[in-house]
This record gives C-alpha cells, sequence and structure tokens, in this order.
C-alpha cells in the first residue's frame, strides 16, 4: 500500500466561528500501481487532501486521535513525522508548475530538487539530463536557456521534469492541465501515461475535469464538501450519474453523450468511454441495419 | 492575510462606523496631537472618559479595544521603568523635601519626579494606541485609503500626484491578498522539491528564500500588465476627469464630532501654556507637583 | 453598418528586435453589430494579440482596425475613448482585472473613469450586477467568490461601460466546469437581453459550438471565417489547424467515414440525436 489513509479529518480556522470542516472523516487507500484520480469543485477540499500526503498540510492531531495517513510507509500522524525523506518519495507538480520556475538555466532549475536531496554533481546531472529527456524535450538545445523565454508548454515541461527529476515513487498531479489548449493537454496527458508505466508507478491526479480523469485513471474518487462521495473505476461511474449529477459535476462528455443519445431513443450502451467505443457502439446498430 | 481589506473591522452598526472615514482621519490626527500635548493626569483622565464614551457608542466591546495594547505592552513597561530609573528629577534634596523619598543604586534612581514622568508617558503611549485601535476596527482600510487620499488633495497644488497616489494604494490593498497568497503556494511548490526556509542562519535563510521571490517577482510583473491592460480597457487614462460613485459627504455629526476634538485640543493647550493667565486652567493641572527647587540646593 | 472592421492587420512583437514575433500577419474580417462570433485557434495563432487590437491596446504595425467608424491608429484622446467604451474586453485571469477591493467599487471603476455623475454610476453598477446575478455580493471583496464568480464580476465591469460590443479573451480557460458554465449562461443571458455583439476566444470546441460565426486563426492568418455549423462540422480542415470540432460532431464524423448516411452539418448533442434517430 502506497497511500492509506483513514478517518482523516481537517478543520480549517479552528476555535473561531468561521471554522469550516475542510476534510470530513475521509478514507482512501492508494496501491502501487494506481493511476489514482481524485475529482471534485473547487473548494471540494481535494487540494487539502493532496497536500496532506506531502505533510505540505500537517495532520491536525488533535482532532484525529483515531486518524492513519501513511504514505510510502512513513507515518505523518506520528508526532515528528520524517518529512525529508517523504519528500523525497513524494513529488508533487502543482497547478500552473511553470510559476515556480526561477533558475538562471533549465538545467539548474530542474536540478533544484536532486541538489536538495544533497546528491553530487554528476548524480544531480545525470537525473537532469533523464528527466529533461523524460518530458519530451530536447536536454542539448535547452539546458542552458532560461526557462522564461520558452514557450508556456515547455515550460510547464521543465517544471514537471524537476519533480521527476528527484525520483518520486508517488507523483501528485494538481490540475496538471489547467489553462491548455486541447492539443496541449493531450500530449501532456500521454506524457503521464508514459512516465507512469516507465518511471513512477503510483500516480495520484487531482482534477476537475471528468474527461481527463476518465481516460488516464483506473480509479476515480470523487469528493464532495470534505467527503468522499465514493470510489470507482471510470467504467463505473456512467452507473452513478445521479449522485455524480446530483453535486453538480459532469459526467464524462463520451459517456454524456451515449447517455443522451440512449435517452432519445438511440439503443447505445451508455457506459462507453471513449469516442472509439461509441462511434463502434453505433455503428454496430446503424451499419448493421444499412448493409 | 485576506482580511487586508476588511482588516481589524468589528462588524457591527454604529455611529462610529457609519462616520465619514475623512472625519474620523481628521479626528485621529487632532486626538494624537492632543494627547501628545496633554500635561496632567486629571486631562489625561478627561481624554480617557471621551475615548471611553467613544469606544461605548461604536459598539465595539471595550476588551476588544484594550486588545490593541498586547503588542505594545511590553514596550511601555520597558520605557516606564527606564523613565523611572534615569530620571532624577530636581535632584536629591528637592525631591526628598517634596516627596520623601530618593532610592539610588548605582547610576539609577527611584525619585517622585521620575515616577510621575513614568506614569505620563504610560497614559500617554496607552491613549495614542487606543484610539487609533478603535478607528481602525471601526473603518475599513479601502475607506481609510479614500480618506487619506482626500486629506493629501491640496498637495495637487504642487504637482504631486495624489490620485496616483490613491491609485496605488487602492491596488496595493487589491493586490496583497492575492501576492500573500502566492507566496505560500511557491513556498509549498519549493518545499515538496526538498527546499528548507527553517534551517541554518539567516544569511542561508535568506538564500533560501530565492526560489521563492523570484517567482514571484516575475508573477507579480505578470500580474501588473494584466491590470493595466485590464485598466486601460476600462476607460482608465491617469484619473483625468474621473468621477466618484461614492461622493464623500460630511454630516452635522461629523462635523460636530470634528468641532468636538478641536475644542478639546484648543482646552489642553489652553491649560497647558495659560495663555491668557487664567487661574482656573490649573485646577486640571493640580496633579503636576513641581519639587520647589529649594536654596539649599543652589546656594 | 461594420462594428468593427479589421483590414489587413499585421501586429509584430519586439520589432527589429532579435526575437521579432510576427503574431498576425495580415488580419481581415467585418463584424456586424449583433452577431455572436467564436475566435479559435491553438496557443500562439495570435488571438490574444487580436482580442487588444480590437479596443486599440495595441496598434497594428500594418493595416487598421476601424471600430465604429473611427481608425484605432488615428484615434487621438477621445476617440479612443470611445473606442474603449463601444468594445469592452473580459481578460482571462479573473485576479488579475480587478481594480478595487469591494466588488461595487471595481464595477464602478469604469464609469467613474468616463467621468458620469455619482447618480448615473450607482445606476449602471446596480444594472450591472443584477445582469450577472452578482447583486447580493455588491457590498464584499471579490476574495472569497470562485473563479466562476470572479469572472462574472469583471463581465459587469465591462458592461457597466455598457459598450456595444464584448470581446471574452478566453475568460473560461482558468475556471472549472462549473464556472465555465456560470459564466457561459451569463454571456447568454447577456446577448439575449441586451443584443449584445459577442466576440467569444476560446479553445472549446463545444463553448465556439455556441456563437453563430466561427473565425479560426493559425500562425497569425485567419484560415477559416464561416458560419459555426459549417466551419465546426468542417472535421479535417479544423485538424490541420490543430484545432478540434466537438465531441458530436467527430462523432458523426467517423460514422460518416464508415459509410452511415447522416446529412447536414452536426456541431451539437440535439443535432446528432435528430439525424441519427431519423435514419433509424
Amino acid at each position: 500500500m502506497q497511500i492509506e489513509i483513514r478517518s482523516l479529518s481537517y478543520i480549517y480556522n479552528p476555535k473561531t466561528p468561521f471554522g469550516k470542516l475542510a476534510l470530513d472523516d475521509i478514507s482512501l487507500d492508494v496501491e502501487e500501481g494506481d493511476f489514482f484520480g481524485i475529482i471534485g469543485h473547487t473548494g471540494s477540499g481535494k487540494s487539502t487532501l493532496v497536500s496532506h500526503i506531502n505533510a505540505l498540510t500537517r495532520v491536525q492531531l488533535k482532532y484525529n486521535k483515531n486518524a492513519v495517513l501513511k504514505v510510502c510507509g512513513i507515518d505523518l500522524c506520528a508526532k515528528k513525522p520524517d518529512v525529508k525523506t517523504l519528500r523525497e518519495k513524494v513529488g508533487m507538480v502543482f497547478q500552473y508548475p511553470e510559476y515556480q520556475l526561477f533558475a538562471d538555466t533549465v538545467r539548474q532549475d530542474v536540478g533544484f530538487g536532486p541538489k536538495n536531496l544533497g546528491l553530487g554533481e554528476a548524480e544531480t546531472e545525470e537525473r537532469v539530463r533523464a528527466a529533461v529527456a523524460r518530458v519530451g524535450l530536447d536536454y542539448d538545445e535547452i539546458a542552458e536557456r532560461s526557462p522564461f523565454e520558452l514557450s508556456g508548454g515547455q515550460k510547464r515541461r521543465v517544471a514537471i521534469a524537476g519533480v521527476i527529476a528527484m525520483r518520486p515513487e508517488v507523483l501528485i498531479l494538481d490540475e496538471p492541465t489547467a489553462g491548455l489548449d486541447p492539443e496541449g493537454k493531450k500530449e501532456l496527458l500521454a506524457l503521464f501515461k508514459r512516465l507512469q508505466r516507465e518511471a513512477c508507478p503510483t500516480v495520484v491526479m487531482v482534477s476537475h475535469n471528468m474527461d481527463e480523469v476518465a481516460e488516464c485513471c483506473n480509479k476515480v474518487a470523487v469528493m464532495n464538501e470534505g467527503k468522499i462521495a465514493g470510489v470507482f473505476s471510470p467504467r463505473e461511474l456512467f452507473t452513478r450519474r445521479e449522485l455524480i449529477k446530483g453535486m453538480g459535476m459532469e459526467m464524462p462528455s463520451v459517456t454524456e453523450l451515449a447517455y443522451y443519445l440512449a435517452e432519445g431513443g438511440v439503443p447505445v450502451d451508455p457506459s462507453c468511454l471513449t469516442e472509439s467505443e461509441l462511434v463502434d457502439g453505433l455503428l454496430n446498430i446503424y451499419s448493421g441495419g444499412d448493409k | 492575510m485576506k482580511d487586508v481589506v476588511f482588516g481589524q473591522i468589528y462588524p457591527v452598526d454604529s455611529p462610529v462606523h457609519r462616520a465619514d472615514p475623512r472625519a474620523k482621519l481628521l479626528i485621529m490626527i487632532i486626538y494624537i496631537v492632543t494627547v501628545v500635548f496633554v500635561p496632567s493626569f486629571m486631562l489625561y483622565g478627561i481624554i480617557a472618559l471621551t475615548l471611553l464614551a467613544v469606544i461605548l457608542m461604536s459598539r465595539v466591546p471595550p476588551l476588544k479595544v484594550l486588545s490593541g495594547l498586547k503588542a505594545i505592552i511590553v514596550l511601555a513597561i520597558v520605557t516606564f521603568i527606564f523613565t523611572v530609573l534615569l530620571n532624577d528629577g530636581a535632584g536629591k534634596e528637592a525631591e526628598l523635601a517634596t516627596f520623601g523619598f530618593f532610592v539610588e543604586f548605582g547610576p539609577f534612581c527611584i525619585c517622585g519626579s521620575g515616577l510621575l514622568a513614568g506614569g505620563r508617558i504610560m497614559c500617554r503611549i496607552v491613549l495614542l494606541i487606543l484610539g487609533p485601535t478603535l478607528i481602525t476596527l471601526t473603518t475599513t482600510p479601502v475607506d481609510m485609503a479614500d480618506a487619506v487620499e482626500w486629506l493629501l488633495a491640496p498637495l495637487k497644488l504642487f504637482r504631486v500626484p495624489v490620485h496616483a497616489f490613491g491609485m496605488i494604494m487602492s491596488i496595493a490593498l487589491r493586490m496583497i491578498p492575492t501576492l500573500f497568497e502566492e507566496a505560500g503556494r511557491m513556498m509549498n511548490a519549493q518545499k515538496a522539491r526538498g527546499a528548507c526556509f527553517d534551517h541554518g542562519n539567516i544569511f542561508k535563510r535568506a538564500g533560501a528564500l530565492i526560489p521563492v521571490l523570484i517567482p514571484l517577482f516575475v508573477s507579480a510583473f505578470k500580474r501588473a500588465g494584466d491590470l493595466a491592460d485590464a485598466m486601460e480597457s476600462r476607460c482608465y487614462n491617469g484619473g483625468k476627469g474621473k468621477t466618484r460613485m461614492k461622493v464623500l459627504r460630511f454630516s452635522v455629526w461629523d462635523v460636530l464630532a470634528m468641532l468636538f476634538f478641536a475644542a478639546l485640543l484648543f482646552f489642553v493647550l489652553v491649560c497647558t501654556y495659560n495663555w491668557w493667565g487664567w487661574g482656573w486652567t490649573d485646577i486640571f493641572k493640580l496633579d503636576m507637583i513641581e519639587p520647589v527647587v529649594g536654596r539649599s540646593v543652589l546656594g | 453598418m461594420n462594428i468593427i472592421s479589421v483590414k489587413n492587420a499585421v501586429y509584430v512583437y519586439n520589432s527589429g528586435l532579435e526575437d521579432e514575433v510576427m503574431a498576425l500577419r495580415g488580419v481581415s474580417f467585418d463584424v456586424e453589430q449583433g452577431e455572436f462570433i467564436s475566435l479559435i485557434g491553438s496557443n500562439g495563432s495570435g488571438k490574444s494579440t487580436l482580442a487588444r487590437l480590437l479596443n486599440g491596446l495595441y496598434l497594428p504595425d500594418e493595416g487598421e482596425v476601424i471600430v465604429n467608424g473611427k481608425s484605432t491608429l488615428t484615434a487621438k484622446h477621445k476617440d479612443m475613448f470611445d473606442i474603449r467604451r463601444t468594445v469592452g474586453v473580459v481578460f482571462q485571469n479573473p485576479d488579475n482585472q480587478m481594480v478595487a477591493s469591494i466588488i461595487e467599487d471595481d464595477v464602478a471603476f469604469g464609469p467613474e473613469n468616463l467621468g458620469l455623475p455619482s447618480a448615473e454610476i450607482k445606476e449602471r453598477v446596480e444594472w450591472a450586477l443584477d445582469r450577472v446575478g452578482m447583486s447580493e455580493y455588491r457590498k464584499g471583496t471579490p476574495f472569497r467568490l470562485s473563479g466562476g464568480q470572479k469572472q462574472r464580476i469583471a463581465i459587469a465591469g465591462v458592461l457597466a461601460l455598457m459598450p456595444r460590443v464584448m470581446i471574452l479573451d478566453e475568460s473560461t480557460a482558468m475556471l472549472d466546469p462549473r464556472g465555465r458554465k456560470e459564466v457561459m449562461d451569463t454571456v447568454r443571458r447577456i446577448r439575449e437581453k441586451e443584443g449584445m455583439t459577442v466576440i467569444m476566444i476560446t479553445h472549446f470546441p463545444d463553448e465556439a459550438a455556441l456563437a453563430d460565426r466561427v473565425i479560426a486563426l493559425s500562425e497569425g492568418r485567419v484560415v477559416i471565417d464561416a458560419d459555426a455549423h459549417r466551419a465546426l462540422s468542417d472535421v479535417e480542415t479544423l485538424r490541420q489547424y490543430g484545432l478540434d470540432a466537438p465531441l458530436c460532431t467527430r462523432v458523426a464524423y467517423e460514422l460518416r467515414k464508415r459509410g452511415v448516411e447522416l446529412d447536414g452539418n452536426i456541431i451539437t448533442d440535439r443535432e446528432l440525436r435528430e439525424k441519427l434517430c431519423r435514419s433509424k
């Protein structure tokens, strides 16, 4: 088990009248090999939850007497958890990660993490080279350039390289495709899928975009108002349409289109997830009849 | 930090909350000058009673106003102690003659005049803090910024860009929480990459902040550019010909309040300097016991 | 009469320098009063630059942009004022376009700059906030609002200028689905009630499908300019420029390619459903 969470709660502004339960008795398991999606509205608690995983938000021990939070074998409910090792094992790509670039050259920026881990020059250099290549950029061309003069998409890749250069066991992605155009989104999602296969077997992706979660993840936790409304496989989602719509969230758009067609009398299976599944389903009905 | 807009405001409705922020600003200035000129405990008492009346009128719990002293209490006590210890009044004999005691130890001493001086300084500090605290508890920074801009308006005659100052204040109030939040996000992002902000000596710590400060500046400049575009698109051209939605108007009560505080200042000044030699003003200085510098000292 | 007319506009960043970039390479089109246009194009195609040309924030290096009969190139002070109150722009980042910390003060910013009397500003602010459904928040601060609500305030800030054209420069790009829907519903309502001309820059194909006319930019040139049905149903041409058609259009395209007969251009789910039901 890479991440184990049992009855974790978190209160914003405790002891004031503005106190708000941001996490309400959360339990979750993320296993090695999972591409785990967490979906919910802005303010549903998903960001608070993942910042616990990286100890950027500490467990409020006072309100969490019986809680369990274990990440890569490190007990975060301990009085003094081993945060340094934890951050080595858990990499986190924040929303709009390109805004955190700071160094003079791409090489230095990507090397910031490995340096903080105390690695030597040679090891750092090797990791930087590998990480830049992994995100699909040409190291020799880009290494000595300033990160600020790159294009938006390149900047984001450099920032992601900065995280994977630390070779984390668990990679957390917070709205990784926000603000990109459809083409850029597609490329980045493909990159994450490849990363998971080749480099970092456990990925947790926080998103408000049901399509990308349904496309990449094998499990999807639906969050609403600080609670987990359920953990489903993408294919199960269509059976929970009422629940998801009821929380004001979108269904995967292919599922939703199929449902809409079925509702109007087109006899197609509404559980399809990808465009080609939907097309095949429709072809079975229509070309069969035509020919 | 999100509260920079409402600042410390205590959200109730009261005549003090509703008062024109310009009146409050002017009264605050008059009040500060008054407190600085007060010579005696009796007059401090009168001012304290006035302040108490305003606090009651504002419906802010008095304890809430007193908590404004928390930040300053140590400084006030230290000031009191030093004033007492370093003040030898009119000298040992005169002090002994007037107050009947004079304690010496090393370079320090405790004497009647010293204690009185210390007490006055304490009163002054406490009153200087409480007044403005009440203002911040009843006025939003946004309103205060408007008032400051109004107060500075005469400087336009000397080509001081008062409007620009006002705009800067307004935008600063608007952007500070956003940038503060962003700084937090950047720190978290770099922490996640193993950065450490709480180790080592001060230089190391300052150095550790570079990966936060550089992106913060980059982003602040981008925001500034965006904001300039947005302002220009909404017909901003440096405030020429600009009107205001909220036209501030002094009410009768604002004027009366200002007159009252101006009268209080005048009264304190008359008591202090006794320009016209009125005897009755001395009543308010009764507690100003001055040791008589006797012949024994001089002679 | 055309409210906006762009004639062969060229715009170059860092002109004459080493890192000179030609963002627009001769763009021409006209906008009529009351049209609903979506402007699409991949990142770096010049869409946002074009938005800034349309209200005189940037001036074209070649060609011209004419708003309400006045060229932005030659507009002096007062004319530029007229251009900016004719064409209002809502930008991408909701946090970077609010000037004041109290919502009603922010909405009042535009009319205050116009030098209107206080009573009229109040009226406009009330009206604008009502149009975007944010009246109850008028005394509050923007900080506690969601992205969608902030963007509605930004729209109100533009509405208060009473423009004839509203440009939305990727105003939904940073929002979550709920925020996007909020903003799109608001825009639609305003269009219906006020008959305003809307130019919406977006890279979401389903948003583009709401418009009547679609203009696509690629590498600084207009590559498609047609009514929305024709433009968005041409999957192949869109792909050629790195653009996507709406999901239902792509499905219809695949079906047709494999021999299913579906007539007409399909760009909404409803159209797809109707056509499929009919051909059963």
